[in-house]
């Protein structure tokens, strides 16, 4: 590797929105990058763990409604469930064939909000990398 | 049963979280994440009893 390759991957590193986007995508990946491995483990597993809980148990059809039907608690579960960034996108494609009798789970709502507050851990998860890497936190 | 499995996994996946992400030494963290974990099980069981006798 030359040292242009070096700089340029330097200069990646040291972009605060290339961390939290790397943050976003695969939760715990912004702190793996920056050489933080116990941390960024740590986290990976917690949201994966939580995800795949939340997936399982019937997580990703929930609310199980329209957007008219309760704009608010619809928006809130989507900004939440947007934070599991890839598990996002996977979550979002699930919702889209649900099973007829996904809803008669027991652990519908649970698996909802496992799958929400998954979200909302990687939301801190990116904050923290991003504090990281600009020195604001060892 | 499994109401009570959900909760103590949340409880714990939330409160290794939080203490993963606050600042301070090793031990502090440590025993927070703990002080965490205590009170979203005792505080839900005891909203549970409350909840239970309040005919709803």
């Amino acid at each position: 590797m030359n040292s242009a390759t070096l700089q340029t991957n330097d200069s990646i590193m040291d972009n605060p929105v290339i961390i939290g986007l790397i943050s976003w995508v695969f939760p715990g990946g912004g702190h793996l990058i920056q050489g933080k491995i116990f941390r960024g483990v740590v986290i990976a597993t917690i949201i994966w763990l939580m995800f795949v809980i939340a997936v399982v148990s019937g997580g990703a059809h929930y609310p199980g409604f329209v957007f008219n039907d309760g704009p608010l608690l619809y928006l809130l579960n989507v900004f939440a469930r947007l934070g599991n960034g890839l598990g996002a996108i996977v979550s979002f494609i699930m919702a889209g064939t649900p099973s007829k009798d996904v809803a008669a789970l027991a652990t519908f709502e649970y698996g909802g909000r496992f799958l929400e507050v998954a979200g909302l851990l990687n939301f801190l998860a990116v904050i923290d990398a991003i504090d990281i890497n600009v020195g604001r936190k060892k | 049963m499994i109401h009570f499995l959900y909760l103590v996994g949340f409880g714990l996946f939330v409160s290794v979280a939080f203490a993963i992400f606050a600042k301070g030494d090793t031990k502090s963290r440590v025993l927070y994440g703990l002080k965490t974990f205590a009170q979203f099980v005792l505080i839900s069981m005891a909203l549970a009893w409350v909840l239970y006798f309040i005919p709803l």
